[in-house]
Protein backbone atom coordinates (compact mmCIF):
# COMPACT_ATOMS: atom_id res chain seq x y z
CA UNK A 1 0.00 0.00 0.00
CA UNK A 2 1.29 3.44 -0.90
CA UNK A 3 1.22 5.90 1.96
CA UNK A 4 1.19 9.67 1.95
CA UNK A 5 4.75 9.88 0.73
CA UNK A 6 6.53 7.93 -1.92
CA UNK A 7 10.14 6.98 -1.49
CA UNK A 8 12.63 7.50 -4.27
CA UNK A 9 15.89 6.26 -2.89
CA UNK A 10 16.79 8.79 -0.21
CA UNK A 11 14.22 11.33 -1.33
CA UNK A 12 10.53 11.59 -0.63
CA UNK A 13 7.70 12.83 -2.80
CA UNK A 14 5.14 14.62 -0.67
CA UNK A 15 1.67 14.37 -2.16
CA UNK A 16 -1.74 15.49 -0.92
CA UNK A 17 -3.37 12.25 -1.90
CA UNK A 18 -2.00 9.02 -3.19
CA UNK A 19 -5.28 7.89 -4.71
CA UNK A 20 -4.37 8.94 -8.21
CA UNK A 21 -0.93 7.41 -7.95
CA UNK A 22 -2.33 4.16 -6.64
CA UNK A 23 -4.73 4.00 -9.55
CA UNK A 24 -2.00 4.84 -12.04
CA UNK A 25 0.36 2.28 -10.58
CA UNK A 26 -2.33 -0.39 -10.48
CA UNK A 27 -3.14 0.24 -14.15
CA UNK A 28 0.52 0.19 -15.11
CA UNK A 29 1.02 -3.06 -13.20
CA UNK A 30 -1.90 -4.65 -15.04
CA UNK A 31 -0.50 -3.40 -18.33
CA UNK A 32 2.99 -4.65 -17.55
CA UNK A 33 1.61 -8.04 -16.56
CA UNK A 34 0.54 -8.61 -20.15
CA UNK A 35 4.08 -7.91 -21.35
CA UNK A 36 5.70 -9.98 -18.62
CA UNK A 37 3.50 -12.96 -19.53
CA UNK A 38 4.83 -13.09 -23.07
CA UNK A 39 7.37 -15.88 -23.54
CA UNK A 40 10.55 -14.54 -25.11
CA UNK A 41 13.58 -16.50 -26.14
CA UNK A 42 16.81 -15.58 -24.42
CA UNK A 43 18.09 -14.83 -27.92
CA UNK A 44 16.08 -11.61 -27.86
CA UNK A 45 18.49 -9.07 -26.45
CA UNK A 46 17.75 -5.54 -25.38
CA UNK A 47 20.76 -4.28 -27.31
CA UNK A 48 18.99 -5.15 -30.55
CA UNK A 49 15.91 -3.03 -30.02
CA UNK A 50 17.05 0.02 -31.94
CA UNK A 51 17.77 -1.89 -35.13
CA UNK A 52 14.79 -1.32 -37.42
CA UNK B 1 -8.67 33.21 -53.20
CA UNK B 2 -7.68 34.71 -49.87
CA UNK B 3 -4.06 34.30 -48.83
CA UNK B 4 -5.30 32.78 -45.62
CA UNK B 5 -6.96 29.92 -47.50
CA UNK B 6 -3.99 29.19 -49.75
CA UNK B 7 -1.92 26.08 -49.27
CA UNK B 8 1.79 26.31 -48.51
CA UNK B 9 3.12 25.67 -52.00
CA UNK B 10 0.73 28.22 -53.53
CA UNK B 11 2.08 30.80 -51.09
CA UNK B 12 5.69 29.84 -51.86
CA UNK B 13 4.98 30.16 -55.58
CA UNK B 14 3.33 33.57 -55.15
CA UNK B 15 6.19 34.85 -53.01
CA UNK B 16 8.88 33.38 -55.27
CA UNK B 17 7.26 35.02 -58.30
CA UNK B 18 6.88 38.34 -56.43
CA UNK B 19 3.08 38.39 -56.76
CA UNK B 20 3.03 39.02 -53.05
CA UNK B 21 5.80 39.68 -50.57
CA UNK B 22 6.68 37.39 -47.68
CA UNK B 23 6.14 40.38 -45.41
CA UNK B 24 2.56 40.86 -46.65
CA UNK B 25 1.84 37.15 -46.19
CA UNK B 26 3.32 37.15 -42.71
CA UNK B 27 1.40 40.24 -41.63
CA UNK B 28 -1.88 38.80 -42.92
CA UNK B 29 -1.40 35.56 -40.99
CA UNK B 30 -0.30 37.36 -37.82
CA UNK B 31 -3.42 39.54 -37.98
CA UNK B 32 -5.60 36.48 -38.44
CA UNK B 33 -3.99 34.68 -35.52
CA UNK B 34 -4.82 37.64 -33.30
CA UNK B 35 -8.43 37.47 -34.42
CA UNK B 36 -8.86 33.70 -34.20
CA UNK B 37 -6.57 32.36 -31.52
CA UNK B 38 -8.80 33.10 -28.55
CA UNK B 39 -11.46 30.85 -30.07
CA UNK B 40 -9.15 27.88 -30.70
CA UNK B 41 -6.43 28.43 -28.07
CA UNK B 42 -3.66 27.11 -30.35
CA UNK B 43 -0.83 29.60 -29.83
CA UNK B 44 1.02 30.04 -26.55
CA UNK B 45 3.40 32.63 -28.00
CA UNK B 46 3.40 34.72 -31.16
CA UNK B 47 6.85 35.51 -32.53
CA UNK B 48 5.90 38.67 -34.41
CA UNK B 49 9.28 40.38 -34.38
CA UNK B 50 11.12 37.27 -35.52
CA UNK B 51 8.50 36.46 -38.14
CA UNK B 52 8.69 39.90 -39.74
CA UNK B 53 12.50 39.77 -39.68
CA UNK B 54 12.50 36.35 -41.36
CA UNK B 55 10.00 37.58 -43.93
CA UNK B 56 12.13 40.63 -44.71
CA UNK B 57 15.17 38.39 -45.17
CA UNK B 58 13.23 36.24 -47.64
CA UNK B 59 12.01 39.31 -49.54
CA UNK B 60 15.53 40.78 -49.62
CA UNK B 61 17.01 37.52 -50.94
CA UNK B 62 14.41 37.34 -53.71
CA UNK B 63 14.93 40.99 -54.64
CA UNK B 64 18.74 40.76 -54.63
CA UNK B 65 19.42 37.56 -56.49
CA UNK B 66 16.07 35.87 -57.09
CA UNK B 67 16.95 33.08 -54.70
CA UNK B 68 14.10 31.48 -52.85
CA UNK B 69 13.75 28.29 -50.84
CA UNK B 70 11.07 25.67 -51.50
CA UNK B 71 8.95 27.08 -48.66
CA UNK B 72 9.82 30.74 -49.17
CA UNK B 73 7.45 33.00 -47.30
CA UNK B 74 5.31 30.11 -46.00
CA UNK B 75 4.06 30.75 -42.46
CA UNK B 76 4.26 27.89 -40.00
CA UNK B 77 4.31 27.28 -36.26
CA UNK B 78 5.73 24.66 -33.92
CA UNK B 79 4.58 22.71 -30.88
CA UNK B 80 5.98 24.47 -27.85
CA UNK B 81 8.27 21.53 -27.09
CA UNK B 82 10.58 22.71 -29.91
CA UNK B 83 13.39 25.07 -29.01
CA UNK B 84 12.96 28.47 -30.60
CA UNK B 85 15.74 30.96 -29.96
CA UNK B 86 14.59 33.57 -27.46
CA UNK B 87 11.44 31.70 -26.38
CA UNK B 88 11.08 29.49 -23.31
CA UNK B 89 10.45 25.86 -24.31
CA UNK B 90 7.32 25.26 -22.26
CA UNK B 91 6.58 21.68 -23.33
CA UNK B 92 3.08 22.39 -22.10
CA UNK B 93 4.20 22.69 -18.49
CA UNK B 94 4.15 25.27 -15.74
CA UNK B 95 7.53 24.09 -14.44
CA UNK B 96 9.36 25.00 -17.65
CA UNK B 97 8.29 28.65 -17.40
CA UNK B 98 11.25 28.98 -15.00
CA UNK B 99 13.73 27.92 -17.68
CA UNK B 100 15.80 30.44 -19.60
CA UNK B 101 14.74 31.11 -23.19
CA UNK B 102 16.26 28.73 -25.72
CA UNK B 103 19.64 29.88 -27.02
CA UNK B 104 19.21 28.35 -30.45
CA UNK B 105 16.58 26.79 -32.65
CA UNK B 106 15.82 23.09 -32.72
CA UNK B 107 17.20 21.31 -35.78
CA UNK B 108 13.75 21.06 -37.34
CA UNK B 109 13.17 24.82 -36.93
CA UNK B 110 16.62 25.54 -38.33
CA UNK B 111 15.87 23.41 -41.38
CA UNK B 112 12.51 25.06 -41.97
CA UNK B 113 14.16 28.47 -41.86
CA UNK B 114 16.75 27.26 -44.37
CA UNK B 115 13.87 26.36 -46.69
CA UNK B 116 12.50 29.91 -46.41
CA UNK B 117 9.57 29.20 -44.08
CA UNK B 118 8.50 31.90 -41.61
CA UNK B 119 8.00 30.91 -37.97
CA UNK B 120 4.95 32.66 -36.49
CA UNK B 121 5.01 31.21 -32.98
CA UNK B 122 4.70 28.23 -30.69
CA UNK B 123 1.67 26.05 -30.07
CA UNK B 124 -0.25 24.60 -27.16
CA UNK B 125 0.19 20.93 -26.30
CA UNK B 126 -0.38 18.31 -23.65
CA UNK B 127 1.85 18.77 -20.60
CA UNK B 128 5.17 17.11 -21.45
CA UNK B 129 3.39 15.50 -24.42
CA UNK B 130 1.93 12.87 -22.10
CA UNK B 131 -1.68 12.47 -23.23
CA UNK B 132 -4.01 12.39 -26.20
CA UNK B 133 -6.51 15.22 -25.68
CA UNK B 134 -4.59 18.52 -25.16
CA UNK B 135 -6.83 19.57 -22.30
CA UNK B 136 -3.93 21.42 -20.73
CA UNK B 137 -4.61 22.46 -17.14
CA UNK B 138 -2.10 25.34 -17.31
CA UNK B 139 -2.82 26.83 -20.73
CA UNK B 140 -6.37 25.66 -21.40
CA UNK B 141 -7.76 23.11 -23.81
CA UNK B 142 -7.09 23.40 -27.53
CA UNK B 143 -10.44 23.52 -29.32
CA UNK B 144 -11.21 21.54 -32.44
CA UNK B 145 -11.89 23.98 -35.33
CA UNK B 146 -14.63 21.67 -36.67
CA UNK B 147 -16.54 21.96 -33.38
CA UNK B 148 -15.03 24.07 -30.64
CA UNK B 149 -16.77 22.03 -27.95
CA UNK B 150 -14.65 19.03 -28.92
CA UNK B 151 -11.03 18.08 -28.25
CA UNK B 152 -8.36 18.53 -30.91
CA UNK B 153 -6.54 15.38 -29.86
CA UNK B 154 -3.00 15.34 -28.60
CA UNK B 155 -0.39 15.73 -27.67
CA UNK B 156 0.29 18.03 -30.64
CA UNK B 157 -3.26 19.41 -30.44
CA UNK B 158 -2.30 23.02 -31.08
CA UNK B 159 -0.34 22.03 -34.18
CA UNK B 160 -3.24 20.14 -35.75
CA UNK B 161 -5.89 22.71 -34.82
CA UNK B 162 -3.79 25.60 -36.14
CA UNK B 163 -3.65 23.98 -39.58
CA UNK B 164 -7.31 22.88 -39.56
CA UNK B 165 -8.35 26.35 -38.41
CA UNK B 166 -6.39 28.15 -41.12
CA UNK B 167 -4.03 29.91 -38.71
CA UNK B 168 -1.04 28.43 -40.59
CA UNK B 169 -0.77 26.15 -43.62
CA UNK B 170 1.98 24.04 -42.00
CA UNK B 171 2.96 23.11 -38.47
CA UNK B 172 5.40 20.84 -36.70
CA UNK B 173 4.68 18.43 -33.88
CA UNK B 174 6.13 15.33 -32.32
CA UNK B 175 4.83 11.80 -32.07
CA UNK B 176 5.74 9.38 -29.27
CA UNK B 177 2.65 7.19 -29.32
CA UNK B 178 0.34 8.93 -31.77
CA UNK B 179 0.75 12.61 -30.96
CA UNK B 180 0.83 13.64 -34.62
CA UNK B 181 -1.39 10.94 -36.12
CA UNK B 182 -4.21 11.27 -33.63
CA UNK B 183 -4.76 15.06 -33.65
CA UNK B 184 -4.37 15.01 -37.44
CA UNK B 185 -7.26 12.55 -37.59
CA UNK B 186 -9.50 14.36 -35.13
CA UNK B 187 -8.91 17.75 -36.78
CA UNK B 188 -9.17 16.48 -40.36
CA UNK B 189 -5.67 17.27 -41.67
CA UNK B 190 -2.79 15.23 -43.06
CA UNK B 191 -0.07 14.29 -40.58
CA UNK B 192 3.21 12.42 -40.90
CA UNK B 193 5.13 10.45 -38.33
CA UNK B 194 8.33 9.39 -40.10
CA UNK B 195 10.36 6.30 -39.27
CA UNK B 196 11.85 6.48 -35.78
CA UNK B 197 15.28 8.06 -36.22
CA UNK B 198 14.61 9.58 -39.65
CA UNK B 199 14.60 13.22 -38.52
CA UNK B 200 16.96 14.90 -36.10
CA UNK B 201 15.31 15.79 -32.80
CA UNK B 202 17.95 17.97 -31.20
CA UNK B 203 16.21 20.82 -29.44
CA UNK B 204 12.94 18.94 -28.91
CA UNK B 205 11.88 18.43 -25.31
CA UNK B 206 11.67 14.65 -24.80
CA UNK B 207 8.93 12.40 -23.51
CA UNK B 208 10.36 8.93 -24.23
CA UNK B 209 13.64 8.65 -26.10
CA UNK B 210 12.74 5.21 -27.43
CA UNK B 211 9.88 6.63 -29.49
CA UNK B 212 10.04 10.44 -29.83
CA UNK B 213 9.77 11.39 -33.50
CA UNK B 214 9.45 14.80 -35.16
CA UNK B 215 6.43 15.11 -37.48
CA UNK B 216 4.35 17.61 -39.41
CA UNK B 217 0.80 18.66 -40.37
CA UNK B 218 -0.63 20.11 -43.59
CA UNK B 219 -3.88 20.36 -45.56
CA UNK B 220 -2.46 18.81 -48.75
CA UNK B 221 -0.12 15.90 -49.43
CA UNK B 222 2.17 18.11 -51.52
CA UNK B 223 2.51 20.55 -48.64
CA UNK B 224 3.21 17.71 -46.23
CA UNK B 225 5.87 16.25 -48.52
CA UNK B 226 7.52 19.66 -48.96
CA UNK B 227 7.61 20.23 -45.22
CA UNK B 228 8.99 16.75 -44.64
CA UNK B 229 11.71 17.23 -47.24
CA UNK B 230 12.62 20.58 -45.71
CA UNK B 231 13.20 18.93 -42.34
CA UNK B 232 15.58 16.27 -43.65
CA UNK B 233 19.15 16.95 -42.65
CA UNK B 234 21.91 17.29 -45.20
CA UNK B 235 24.37 15.92 -42.73
CA UNK B 236 22.53 13.46 -40.55
CA UNK B 237 24.04 12.75 -37.19
CA UNK B 238 24.07 9.29 -35.72
CA UNK B 239 20.45 9.54 -34.62
CA UNK B 240 19.18 10.11 -38.12
CA UNK B 241 19.20 8.08 -41.26
CA UNK B 242 18.54 9.69 -44.59
CA UNK B 243 20.18 7.07 -46.73
CA UNK B 244 18.06 4.68 -48.70
CA UNK B 245 14.80 5.54 -50.32
CA UNK B 246 14.18 9.04 -51.60
CA UNK B 247 11.29 9.84 -49.33
CA UNK B 248 8.82 11.91 -51.22
CA UNK B 249 9.79 13.60 -54.45
CA UNK B 250 9.48 10.79 -56.97
CA UNK B 251 6.89 8.96 -54.92
CA UNK B 252 4.25 11.58 -55.59
CA UNK B 253 4.36 10.82 -59.31
CA UNK B 254 3.79 7.10 -58.85
CA UNK B 255 0.62 5.00 -58.97
CA UNK B 256 -0.43 2.54 -56.32
CA UNK B 257 -1.55 -0.38 -58.48
CA UNK B 258 1.69 -2.24 -57.78
CA UNK B 259 1.27 -1.96 -54.02
CA UNK B 260 -0.12 -4.78 -51.92
CA UNK B 261 -2.50 -3.00 -49.55
CA UNK B 262 -4.08 -4.76 -46.57
CA UNK B 263 -6.47 -3.77 -43.80
CA UNK B 264 -5.51 -4.32 -40.17
CA UNK B 265 -8.00 -6.61 -38.42
CA UNK B 266 -8.25 -8.32 -35.02
CA UNK B 267 -7.17 -5.73 -32.41
CA UNK B 268 -8.04 -2.91 -34.82
CA UNK B 269 -11.56 -4.30 -35.24
CA UNK B 270 -12.04 -4.85 -31.53
CA UNK B 271 -11.06 -1.34 -30.52
CA UNK B 272 -12.63 0.85 -33.17
CA UNK B 273 -16.23 1.94 -33.55
CA UNK B 274 -18.31 1.37 -36.67
CA UNK B 275 -17.57 4.79 -38.15
CA UNK B 276 -13.80 4.39 -37.74
CA UNK B 277 -13.92 1.02 -39.47
CA UNK B 278 -16.13 2.48 -42.18
CA UNK B 279 -13.49 5.14 -42.88
CA UNK B 280 -10.88 2.44 -43.39
CA UNK B 281 -13.26 0.46 -45.61
CA UNK B 282 -13.91 3.54 -47.74
CA UNK B 283 -10.22 4.18 -48.41
CA UNK B 284 -9.57 0.46 -48.89
CA UNK B 285 -12.27 0.40 -51.55
CA UNK B 286 -10.67 3.30 -53.41
CA UNK B 287 -7.36 1.44 -53.32
CA UNK B 288 -8.96 -1.85 -54.38
CA UNK B 289 -7.81 -3.51 -51.18
CA UNK B 290 -9.84 -6.42 -49.89
CA UNK B 291 -7.25 -8.37 -48.00
CA UNK B 292 -6.97 -8.25 -44.20
CA UNK B 293 -3.82 -8.71 -42.17
CA UNK B 294 -3.29 -9.25 -38.46
CA UNK B 295 -0.67 -7.18 -36.70
CA UNK B 296 0.62 -9.83 -34.29
CA UNK B 297 0.23 -9.16 -30.58
CA UNK B 298 -0.94 -5.59 -31.20
CA UNK B 299 -2.62 -5.31 -27.81
CA UNK B 300 0.54 -6.46 -26.07
CA UNK B 301 2.51 -4.04 -28.23
CA UNK B 302 0.39 -1.21 -26.89
CA UNK B 303 1.06 -2.46 -23.36
CA UNK B 304 4.81 -2.51 -23.97
CA UNK B 305 4.63 1.02 -25.38
CA UNK B 306 2.75 2.22 -22.31
CA UNK B 307 5.33 0.71 -19.95
CA UNK B 308 8.36 2.08 -21.80
CA UNK B 309 6.84 5.55 -22.12
CA UNK B 310 5.88 5.71 -18.44
CA UNK B 311 9.31 4.59 -17.26
CA UNK B 312 11.31 6.82 -19.60
CA UNK B 313 9.02 9.79 -18.91
CA UNK B 314 9.24 9.20 -15.17
CA UNK B 315 13.00 9.05 -15.43
CA UNK B 316 13.26 12.38 -17.27
CA UNK B 317 11.13 14.16 -14.66
CA UNK B 318 12.38 12.32 -11.58
CA UNK B 319 14.02 15.35 -10.03
CA UNK B 320 10.95 17.55 -10.31
CA UNK B 321 8.67 14.72 -9.22
CA UNK B 322 10.73 14.46 -6.06
CA UNK B 323 10.78 18.14 -5.21
CA UNK B 324 7.68 19.75 -6.72
CA UNK B 325 5.16 17.16 -7.85
CA UNK B 326 2.32 19.60 -7.12
CA UNK B 327 3.41 21.67 -10.14
CA UNK B 328 2.58 18.86 -12.55
CA UNK B 329 -0.90 18.27 -13.90
CA UNK B 330 -2.39 15.62 -11.62
CA UNK B 331 -3.05 13.17 -14.45
CA UNK B 332 0.42 13.23 -15.93
CA UNK B 333 2.04 13.45 -12.48
CA UNK B 334 0.39 10.26 -11.28
CA UNK B 335 1.34 8.32 -14.39
CA UNK B 336 4.90 9.65 -14.38
CA UNK B 337 5.37 8.71 -10.73
CA UNK B 338 4.00 5.25 -11.45
CA UNK B 339 6.54 4.93 -14.24
CA UNK B 340 9.36 6.21 -12.06
CA UNK B 341 8.81 3.59 -9.38
CA UNK B 342 8.20 0.65 -11.71
CA UNK B 343 10.39 -2.45 -11.46
CA UNK B 344 13.24 -2.49 -13.96
CA UNK B 345 12.10 -5.95 -15.06
CA UNK B 346 8.94 -4.46 -16.60
CA UNK B 347 10.93 -2.04 -18.70
CA UNK B 348 13.49 -4.59 -19.83
CA UNK B 349 10.85 -7.11 -20.80
CA UNK B 350 8.96 -4.41 -22.72
CA UNK B 351 12.10 -3.50 -24.65
CA UNK B 352 12.86 -7.12 -25.40
CA UNK B 353 9.26 -7.59 -26.56
CA UNK B 354 9.79 -4.58 -28.79
CA UNK B 355 12.57 -6.45 -30.57
CA UNK B 356 10.30 -9.44 -31.07
CA UNK B 357 7.49 -7.22 -32.34
CA UNK B 358 9.73 -5.47 -34.90
CA UNK B 359 10.80 -8.84 -36.27
CA UNK B 360 7.20 -10.09 -36.39
CA UNK B 361 6.10 -7.00 -38.31
CA UNK B 362 8.97 -7.41 -40.74
CA UNK B 363 7.50 -10.80 -41.61
CA UNK B 364 4.09 -9.22 -42.15
CA UNK B 365 5.69 -6.79 -44.58
CA UNK B 366 7.09 -9.70 -46.59
CA UNK B 367 3.55 -10.16 -47.88
CA UNK B 368 2.13 -6.62 -47.90
CA UNK B 369 3.48 -3.17 -48.72
CA UNK B 370 0.97 -1.03 -46.87
CA UNK B 371 -1.37 -1.54 -43.93
CA UNK B 372 -4.48 0.58 -43.41
CA UNK B 373 -5.77 1.07 -39.86
CA UNK B 374 -8.01 3.57 -38.10
CA UNK B 375 -6.09 6.35 -36.37
CA UNK B 376 -8.56 6.65 -33.51
CA UNK B 377 -11.27 4.43 -32.05
CA UNK B 378 -13.88 7.16 -32.57
CA UNK B 379 -14.19 10.86 -33.56
CA UNK B 380 -13.26 13.72 -31.24
CA UNK B 381 -14.96 13.62 -27.86
CA UNK B 382 -16.36 16.65 -25.96
CA UNK B 383 -13.82 18.68 -24.00
CA UNK B 384 -14.01 17.52 -20.39
CA UNK B 385 -15.43 14.09 -21.17
CA UNK B 386 -14.07 11.51 -18.74
CA UNK B 387 -14.93 8.55 -20.92
CA UNK B 388 -15.56 7.55 -24.51
CA UNK B 389 -17.46 4.47 -25.53
CA UNK B 390 -15.52 2.09 -27.76
CA UNK B 391 -17.67 -0.84 -28.85
CA UNK B 392 -19.65 -0.62 -25.64
CA UNK B 393 -16.67 -0.22 -23.31
CA UNK B 394 -15.99 3.04 -21.42
CA UNK B 395 -12.38 4.20 -21.77
CA UNK B 396 -10.64 7.46 -20.79
CA UNK B 397 -9.80 9.54 -23.89
CA UNK B 398 -6.63 11.02 -22.44
CA UNK B 399 -4.92 7.63 -22.15
CA UNK B 400 -6.85 5.49 -24.63
CA UNK B 401 -7.58 7.71 -27.63
CA UNK B 402 -4.15 6.67 -28.94
CA UNK B 403 -4.61 2.95 -28.44
CA UNK B 404 -4.55 2.34 -32.22
CA UNK B 405 -1.42 4.39 -32.84
CA UNK B 406 0.72 3.17 -29.93
CA UNK B 407 1.41 -0.36 -31.30
CA UNK B 408 2.84 1.14 -34.50
CA UNK B 409 5.11 3.42 -32.47
CA UNK B 410 6.59 0.38 -30.74
CA UNK B 411 7.92 -0.73 -34.12
CA UNK B 412 8.97 2.78 -35.19
CA UNK B 413 7.18 2.50 -38.52
CA UNK B 414 6.47 5.49 -40.80
CA UNK B 415 2.82 6.52 -40.99
CA UNK B 416 0.78 9.22 -42.69
CA UNK B 417 -2.66 9.94 -41.30
CA UNK B 418 -5.07 10.64 -44.14
CA UNK B 419 -8.20 12.61 -43.18
CA UNK B 420 -11.80 11.85 -43.99
CA UNK B 421 -14.10 14.86 -43.78
CA UNK B 422 -17.74 13.94 -43.25
CA UNK B 423 -20.67 16.26 -43.86
CA UNK B 424 -22.23 17.24 -40.55
CA UNK B 425 -19.93 14.95 -38.57
CA UNK B 426 -16.52 15.21 -37.03
CA UNK B 427 -13.50 14.16 -39.13
CA UNK B 428 -11.78 10.81 -38.88
CA UNK B 429 -8.37 9.64 -40.01
CA UNK B 430 -6.81 6.48 -41.38
CA UNK B 431 -3.23 5.42 -40.78
CA UNK B 432 -1.21 4.54 -43.88
CA UNK B 433 1.50 2.30 -42.41
CA UNK B 434 4.64 1.24 -44.31
CA UNK B 435 7.83 -0.69 -43.50
CA UNK B 436 10.76 1.16 -41.88
CA UNK B 437 12.30 3.93 -44.02
CA UNK B 438 9.51 3.70 -46.65
CA UNK B 439 7.88 7.09 -46.18
CA UNK B 440 7.71 7.17 -49.98
CA UNK B 441 5.08 4.42 -49.89
CA UNK B 442 3.00 6.37 -47.38
CA UNK B 443 3.15 9.42 -49.63
CA UNK B 444 2.14 7.44 -52.72
CA UNK B 445 -0.97 6.09 -51.04
CA UNK B 446 -1.88 9.40 -49.42
CA UNK B 447 -1.52 11.23 -52.73
CA UNK B 448 -3.64 8.61 -54.53
CA UNK B 449 -6.43 8.93 -51.97
CA UNK B 450 -6.28 12.72 -52.19
CA UNK B 451 -6.39 12.74 -55.99
CA UNK B 452 -9.29 10.29 -55.98
CA UNK B 453 -11.26 12.80 -53.91
CA UNK B 454 -11.84 10.30 -51.11
CA UNK B 455 -9.44 12.08 -48.77
CA UNK B 456 -9.20 15.82 -48.41
CA UNK B 457 -8.62 18.51 -45.87
CA UNK B 458 -9.83 22.08 -45.77
CA UNK B 459 -10.09 24.93 -43.34
CA UNK B 460 -12.91 24.16 -40.94
CA UNK B 461 -16.13 26.06 -41.51
CA UNK B 462 -16.41 28.82 -38.96
CA UNK B 463 -12.67 29.09 -38.50
CA UNK B 464 -12.56 32.05 -40.88
CA UNK B 465 -16.02 33.58 -40.41
CA UNK B 466 -15.44 36.48 -42.75
CA UNK B 467 -14.78 34.17 -45.69
CA UNK B 468 -17.61 32.55 -47.62
CA UNK B 469 -18.09 28.81 -47.95
CA UNK B 470 -17.40 29.01 -51.68
CA UNK B 471 -13.94 30.39 -51.01
CA UNK B 472 -13.16 27.56 -48.66
CA UNK B 473 -13.86 24.88 -51.25
CA UNK B 474 -10.69 22.94 -52.10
Amino acid sequence: MIRSTIMFGEAVIPVDSCTGIEVALQRLAETAAAVMAFPLSTDVEIGQVFVL
Amino acid sequence: MSLLCADALAIADAVGCKRVSATEVTQAFLDNIRRQNSRLNCFTSIAEERALAEAKAVDDAISCDGKSGPLCGVPYAVKNSFDVEGIVTLAGSRINTELAPAEQDADAVHNMRRAGAILLGTLNMEEYAYGFTTENAHYGAVRNPHDTSKIAGGSSGGSAAAVAGGLVPLSLGSDTGGSVRLPAALCGVFGIKPTFGRLGRRGCFPLAASFDTVGAFARTVDDLASCYRAMLDDEPDRQTRNSGTEPAARALECKTSDLRVAIADDYYDRYSNDEARAAVALFAGVLGATRCVTIPEAERARAAHVVITAVEGGSIHLSNLRTRSHDFEPSSRDRLIAGAISPAAWYLQAQRFRRWFCDALAQVFDDVDVILAPASPCPATPIGAETMKVRGVDLGPRAYMGMLTQPISLAGLPVITVPLLREGQMPLGVQIIAPPWREDVCFRVARFLERSGAACSRIAMGALPEISAAELAP
